[in-house]
């Protein structure tokens, strides 16, 4: 256990290092883009962190998907830990990309959401089920009717995955399109581009630490309430 | 307007929501380690009795 926690604070560790050198990066070394083609072209240096932050949430969901098949299957501990876990980071990395979304497009659109759009709102939806399982866990007792409940919830949550990483290339309103594959609209300079992907990298690093850890802490919660219960039945008798 | 107060403000408060995850993370260890550690205590105790 402990050394499962050690390799989950480095991890974290390297994982912050990281996000702050793509954060130092995207701020002083990227190169600014077209003033003429963008509302705020400061503004656009918020992809740096969002699009991690939006891909991280994706793998929070479906660790949440694993963990929820898992616990329909064989109604094991491991099934719930990782349903307590990928919820807990995807309300995280949901949180950050609500959060930073809506602040570029009152900078870039004028407006800090368009309910015309399906991406913005099977995103929203997502980061609402995120919130809900979190609340319900804390909120509800522990018991194997909880958990199946919380179960099928995650299930549909991830559902929503697929439809809004492939909405932009279905059926685009308003959100950029996926910028990482050049096309022939949509390319990126090279020093963006490596910004980006030291970003993906670093932010990949932070959700295995905080995984790690999360998961520890759930193990440890686990070992806890069982020993508690363990008291219980002894001081009855 | 270039969108530089959106900036600031984007990345303060992503900055924010990871030190406040990364802060109810460890506290939250350190708690349930010191629980868990007196439940321990207890149980060696009465199995010993």
């Amino acid at each position: 256990m402990h050394s499962l926690r050690a390799t989950g604070a480095t991890l974290t560790a390297l994982g912050l290092s990281g996000a702050a050198a793509t954060l130092l990066l995207g701020l002083l070394w990227a190169p600014s883009v077209d003033p003429e083609a963008w509302n705020a072209p400061e503004a656009y240096r918020i992809l740096f962190w969002h699009v991690p932050f939006a891909w991280s949430s994706f793998l929070a969901f479906s660790v949440l998907f694993i963990g929820s098949v898992v616990w329909y299957a064989r109604r094991s501990e491991i099934g719930w830990r990782l349903i307590c876990t990928g919820s807990d980071l995807g309300l995280l990395f949901g949180l950050g990309v609500v959060i930073s979304g809506p602040i570029w497009g009152s900078a870039e659109w004028g407006v800090p959401w368009d309910w015309g759009d399906l991406r913005l709102n099977t995103y929203g939806l997502l980061t609402a089920v995120a919130l809900f399982l979190v609340l319900a866990r804390n909120s509800q007792p522990d018991g194997h009717d909880t958990r199946d409940t919380i179960a099928s919830v995650g299930l549909f949550g991830f559902a929503l995955v697929p439809i809004t990483a492939l909405a932009t290339t279905w059926y685009q309103e308003r959100h950029p399109g996926i910028i990482i594959v050049e096309t022939e609209e949509a390319g990126l300079a090279p020093e963006i581009l490596t910004v980006l992907v030291l970003g993906f990298i670093s932010f990949f690093v932070l959700f295995a630490g905080f995984a790690i850890l999360s998961d520890a802490l759930h193990q440890m919660e686990s070992r806890l309430s069982g020993l508690q219960h363990r008291l219980d039945e002894e001081a009855i008798r | 307007m270039t969108g530089t107060t959106e900036l600031a403000i984007v990345y303060l408060a992503l900055i924010g929501l990871i030190g406040a995850y990364v802060y109810r993370l460890m506290s939250r260890m350190a708690d349930v380690e010191s629980r868990l550690e007196a439940a321990e205590n207890a149980v060696s105790s009465e199995e010993s009795d």
